[in-house]
């Protein structure tokens, strides 16, 4: 014999966009992230408020012109956010461990810019080419992500 | 002092339940009894809401990372917050264990501790 009683949760959207599960039966609450199969959290809207494009580095590496660089300090500097995480994305070619070395180190790059305008960067994020923006060889997919947090 | 009154709450709580739950028991494999369970997904206390509605703030863990964090009066909420590939958010920089935010101001219902 099985007995159960069941739980129908609904979800609540968090701020940055990122959806959770959550129960009240009376007395108690009950909350969990939403996440998919993969384990990747579920979200209506991106909370990532700017992106710079790969070719804003120099091929391979993670030097960038002073008027790129010039750029991403207006970007952090127009923008009031409590704080910042930076994520950087290579394309999906080649080898993932170089991959994931070069979008950290761009995304590393990106961060210095932003605390140089006062910006509380509080991570530095490299996915390589695992999380492609569209799934083909586009050198779209190479990009560095700011999230702006509240 | 408020797990205290939660846990007293939950022993009468409990004692209005089984007055009615043995039907539900007797009722055998697959008996989920959709009828009688109460909907999960609004507050049914005196601050009756939709739970979409709830207002949270951040809880920083002892590691430095952020969760949501929502006191919506006697239901207390908890749950992480991550970047949109699932990373946690993780700032830190001294505010471990501090609670900020308007993460009580979804309800009226005043904590019973201090």
């Amino acid at each position: 014999m099985v007995t159960g009683e069941r739980y129908v949760p609904t979800i609540w959207v968090d701020p940055d966009g990122c959806e959770h599960w959550v129960m009240d039966d009376g007395w108690e609450g009950f909350m969990s992230l939403k996440v998919d199969r993969n384990g990747l959290p579920t979200c209506r809207k991106s909370s990532i408020c700017a992106t710079i494009p790969g070719h804003a580095f120099e091929r391979h590496g993670v030097w960038m012109s002073h008027k790129a660089k010039q750029q991403v300090m207006d970007l952090f500097a127009k923008d009031e956010s409590a704080a910042y995480k930076v994520i950087g994305h290579t394309d999906i070619s080649g080898n993932d461990r170089s991959n994931v070395r070069l979008s950290k180190g761009r995304a590393n790059m990106v961060a210095t810019m932003g605390q140089k305008t006062g910006a509380r960067i509080v991570g530095v994020d490299g996915h390589g080419g695992r999380h492609p923006k569209v799934n083909c060889h586009s050198h779209e997919n190479s990009r560095i992500e700011v999230y702006c947090l509240r | 002092m408020k797990t205290a009154f939660k846990a007293t709450a939950a022993i009468v709580c409990m004692a209005l339940l089984s007055a009615c739950d043995g039907a539900i028991a007797s009722g055998g494999f697959g008996a989920f009894a959709d009828a009688r369970t109460p909907d999960k997904t609004l507050d049914r206390g005196r601050d009756a809401k939709d739970l979409s509605q709830l207002v949270a703030g951040i809880w920083v863990d002892p590691n430095g990372c952020e969760h949501w964090i929502i006191d919506d009066g006697v239901e207390g909420y908890l749950s992480q917050r991550v970047d949109p590939y699932g990373k946690p958010i993780c700032g830190g920089h001294g505010a471990e264990t501090i609670a900020s935010g308007p993460f009580k101001a979804g309800s009226d219902v005043p904590d019973l501790a201090n």
